[in-house]
C-alpha cells in the first residue's frame, strides 16, 4: 500500500543511490577528462616492459667443421630469503642446494639469513641438467634465471687461438676478440605491457624485433694437428724441462696456420682462474733473440745478391775471431768451411763474415723484406713486432751479431714466415687463422685467401737455400735429430743465449728448430721453440727431436707421400 | 456504409509501447558488443597460446643447444681416444710398413694382390 511515508523512504533511497552513482560518475569523469598526466605516466611505468633479447653468439669451428666454441643455455640459481624463512625449510633447502650445485652449505645458509633481501644469488651459470634436478624438488623461494654462457668444447685445446668471452659477453682474446663483431650477433628488443600479475599481455606487445644469431667462424686450424702439436710440446717440456714452449705449423703455399700452440696453457671454461702467463700466446706475442735460425735470412740475402756461392770457402778462425776488437766464438771450432757447411754446422764466425760482404743497407732491406721488425698482420690480437733496429742505430759490430741472430728479436711467427718464404719459392705469405665467416643463411661474408705480401728472394735462391737446409738434417748437421725417414726435411737449429743483466746467460737458452718438408715439394713448415730447457739446451738436442715427432704424425695424418712414392699413387691422397 | 470491424480492446497494448526500431538498434548494439567481447576473448586466448608456443620454442632451442653441446663433448679427441683405449682397440696412425698403397682404385670383388698394382708403402 503506497502510504506517504513509504513513498518518502523510497524517494530517499532513490536519491541516495542517484547521488552515489552521480558522485562515482563525476570522479570517473574527473579521472579521465581532468588533468591526469601524472596518473597516466605512473600506470604506464607500472605496466611497461622493455626487454633486450640476447642474441646467440656464433660458433667457432675447426677446418673440418668440428665445433670448438658455442653458446650453451644455463641458469643462474638464486633464492628469496624471505620466502624461504616463511616456508621454514631453510636447512633442508641449503643441504640439497649445496649437494646438487656443489656449493658451500655455510655460504647458502648465510645468504638465507638475509631475510630483508628478496634476491640472493647462489650459483651462476649452472648447467640445465643440474638446474633441472633442483627445479624438480619444487622448493619455495628457489628461483632460476635463464641465461647463456660461452662453452669451449675441448676445454684447453687451441686456447690461445680461440681466446675467450668475458662475463660481459665481450671477446677478450684470440679469435673471440678479433672477430667479436661478427660473432656476437644483434640483440633483439621487445616492448610490451604486463597485467596486474606481472604477466606479459601479448595483445599489448608494441614492438618485437627478434635477435639475429652471430656469424659462424671456421678456422684454418685442424684440431687433430693441434692435438699432436700440444701433446708433443707437453711431452717435450716433461722430457727436456723449460719454462715454456711454443710451436706453429703452417701450410707452405697458402700461409694457412694449421696448428698453433703455446705452453703454459689454460682451460678456456675456467679462464677467470688463469694467470697472465698462461694466457699469453707466445707464438705471436713473445719476442726472443732467435740465434742461429736467423742465419737462413742472412745467407739467403747474400745468395740473392750474388755475394757468395755454396762452395766458396770461409775461414772460421778455429772458433775464435776478433772483429773490431770484440771476440766472436763458435759453439764448435771449425777451420775453413764452405758456405754450405757454414750453414750446416751453424758457424757464427762464418755467418758474420758472409754478412759483412753485404752493404748494411742491403742487409737491413732484406731482413725487413723477410718480415722482421714488423707485424705479419695475422688475424689474432696481441702480435708483437719483434725488434730490428734501424741501421742508424747499429754499432760497428752489429752486423756480426745480427748474422748470428742476436741484437735482433723476433716472434716465432715471423721466423716461421721467413723460412716459409724459402720453402715457397721466395714468396712471403700473409699468415691467417680464419678460413671463412658464414652468416646465419649459410653465405660466406668473409674468406681468408692466400695472399703474397712480398718476394724477398728469387725462386732460384729459395731452391738453393732449401737444398742447403736439407744438409742441416743430414749426418754432420746440427739438426740431424729432426731427420724423418722417407722425407727430406729442410731446417735450421737455433740456440740463443738469453739476455740477463750485464750480458748473456751461460746456462739459459732459447732452443729452436724451424723447417719444412718435404724439401722437394714443401707442404708444411713448422717452428718449435723451448724456453730455458735444462740440462740439454740446444736446438738440435731439444727442439729438433720434438719437430721430428710432430712431423712424423703430421705427414701420416695429412697423407703426404714419401719421396720414393711414384706419382701413380698420388690419387689415393686426393680421396676424401 | 461498411461496417467497422470491431477491435478486441483486450488485445490492444496498454501504456508505453517500445518502438521496434529502437529495439532492433539495441539488439544490434548488444550483438555487436557481444561479438566484440567474444573476439577479444579469442584474441586474448590466441595471445596466451602464442606466448606458450614462444616459451616452448625457446625451451626446444635450449634443449637443442644442450644436446649439441653433449654430442660435441662426446666427439672431443680426448673422449674418442679414451673410448678407443676402453675398448682396447689400440689404434694409432699406421706406420709405413703397415700401409698398402694402391696405384688405382680396385674393381668390385677384386682381391688386392701385392706386386701388381699394390705395394707396401715402404717398399721402393
Amino acid at each position: 500500500m503506497n502510504t506517504p511515508a513509504h513513498s518518502g523512504r523510497v524517494a530517499v533511497i532513490v536519491v541516495g543511490m542517484l547521488g552515489l552513482f552521480a558522485g562515482l560518475g563525476a570522479r570517473l569523469a574527473l579521472l579521465h577528462l581532468g588533468p591526469n598526466d601524472d596518473l597516466q605516466a605512473r600506470v604506464l611505468r607500472l605496466h611497461h616492459i622493455e626487454r633486450v633479447v640476447l642474441a646467440e653468439r656464433g660458433r667457432i669451428l675447426d677446418r673440418r667443421g668440428q665445433v670448438l666454441a658455442m653458446d650453451l643455455p644455463v641458469r643462474d640459481v638464486w633464492i628469496d630469503p624471505k620466502a624461504i624463512a616463511e616456508a621454514g625449510h631453510g636447512t633442508f633447502v641449503a643441504a640439497h642446494l649445496s649437494r646438487i650445485l656443489e656449493v658451500d652449505e655455510e655460504m647458502v645458509l648465510a645468504r638465507m639469513e638475509r631475510t630483508h633481501r628478496l634476491h640472493e644469488p647462489i650459483r651462476k651459470r649452472v648447467h640445465n641438467d643440474l638446474a633441472e634436478q633442483v627445479a624438480r624438488l619444487k622448493f619455495r623461494g628457489v628461483h632460476f634465471d635463464d641465461t647463456m654462457t660461452r662453452h669451449y668444447v675441448q676445454s684447453g685445446l687451441m686456447c690461445h687461438v680461440l681466446g675467450f668471452v668475458n662475463h660481459e659477453g665481450y671477446g677478450s682474446a684470440g679469435v673471440e676478440q678479433r672477430y667479436h663483431r661478427m660473432l656476437r650477433g644483434i640483440d633483439g628488443l621487445r616492448v610490451s605491457e604486463r597485467d596486474g600479475r606481472s604477466h606479459e599481455v601479448y595483445n599489448r606487445r608494441h614492438l618485437d624485433i627478434p635477435p639475429r644469431r652471430g656469424h659462424e667462424v671456421r678456422l684454418t686450424l685442424d684440431q687433430e694437428l693441434q692435438y699432436i702439436l700440444e701433446s708433443e710440446l707437453d711431452k717435450g717440456l716433461e722430457e727436456y724441462g723449460g719454462q715454456a714452449a711454443w710451436a706453429i705449423m703452417m701450410r707452405v703455399q697458402t700461409g694457412e696456420i694449421l696448428a698453433m700452440a703455446s705452453r703454459p696453457a689454460f682451460d678456456l671454461n675456467e679462464f677467470p682462474t688463469s694467470s697472465p702467463e698462461q694466457r699469453r700466446n707466445r707464438a705471436v706475442g713473445y719476442n726472443f733473440e732467435p740465434g742461429s735460425t736467423f742465419k737462413v735470412a742472412v745467407l739467403a740475402a747474400a745468395f740473392n745478391e750474388g755475394m757468395i756461392t755454396p762452395d766458396e770457402w770461409i775461414d772460421c778462425e778455429r772458433g775464435r775471431w776478433y772483429y773490431r776488437g770484440r771476440p766472436l766464438r763458435d759453439y764448435s771450432p771449425h777451420g775453413v768451411l764452405t758456405v754450405a757447411d757454414v750453414l750446416q754446422k751453424s758457424s757464427n764466425i762464418g755467418s758474420a763474415k758472409i754478412a759483412l760482404k753485404l752493404p748494411e743497407s742491403t742487409l737491413e732491406a732484406y731482413l725487413r723484406d723477410f718480415g722482421f721488425g714488423r707485424v705479419s698482420g695475422i688475424d689474432l690480437p696481441g702480435e708483437e713486432t719483434g725488434i730490428l733496429n734501424p741501421r742508424s742505430r747499429w754499432s760497428a759490430i752489429s752486423v756480426t751479431r745480427i748474422a748470428m741472430g742476436h741484437e735482433v728479436a723476433v716472434t716465432a711467427l715471423q721466423l716461421l714466415n721467413a723460412v716459409n718464404a724459402v720453402a715457397n719459392q721466395g714468396r712471403l705469405m700473409q699468415p691467417y687463422v680464419v678460413q671463412e665467416v658464414i652468416n646465419r643463411h649459410g653465405y660466406a661474408v668473409h674468406r681468408g685467401e692466400p695472399t703474397v705480401v712480398g718476394r724477398p728472394i728469387r725462386p732460384e735462391t729459395a731452391r738453393l737455400m732449401a737444398g742447403l737446409m736439407v744438409r742441416t738434417t743430414e749426418d754432420g748437421g746440427t739438426g740431424r735429430r729432426a731427420r724423418l725417414d722417407g722425407y727430406r726435411v729442410a731446417g735450421k737449429t737455433g740456440t740463443a743465449q738469453k739476455p740477463v743483466p750485464g750480458g748473456y746467460s751461460d746456462r739459459l737458452n732459447i732452443a729452436s728448430f724451424v723447417g719444412f718438408l718435404p724439401a722437394d715439394n714443401p707442404e708444411i713448415s713448422m717452428v718449435v721453440v723451448f724456453d730455458e730447457p735444462l740440462p740439454e739446451r740446444t736446438g738440435g738436442a731439444v727442439a729438433a727431436p720434438v719437430f721430428r715427432r710432430i712431423a712424423e704424425q703430421a705427414v701420416r695424418y695429412l697423407g703426404i707421400p714419401r719421396y720414393d712414392e711414384p706419382e701413380a699413387t698420388m690419387w689415393a691422397r686426393s680421396q676424401p | 456504409m461498411k461496417r467497422r470491424r470491431k477491435r478486441n480492446k483486450k488485445k490492444q497494448a496498454q501504456g508505453f509501447v517500445f518502438p521496434v526500431p529502437l529495439a532492433l538498434l539495441l539488439v544490434l548494439i548488444t550483438v555487436t558488443s557481444m561479438s566484440y567481447l567474444w573476439m577479444h576473448g579469442r584474441c586474448e586466448a590466441a595471445g596466451v597460446r602464442i606466448q606458450r608456443l614462444e616459451r616452448h620454442q625457446l625451451q626446444a632451442r635450449q634443449q637443442l643447444l644442450d644436446e649439441q653441446a653433449k654430442w660435441n663433448q662426446l666427439r672431443t679427441l680426448n673422449q674418442v681416444r679414451a673410448a678407443v683405449a676402453r675398448h682396447r682397440l689400440d689404434m694409432e696412425l699406421a706406420p709405413t710398413h703397415r700401409v698398402i698403397r694402391l696405384a688405382r682404385p680396385p674393381r668390385l670383388d677384386e682381391p688386392i694382390s701385392l706386386g701388381e698394382w699394390a705395394r707396401l708403402a715402404d717398399t721402393p
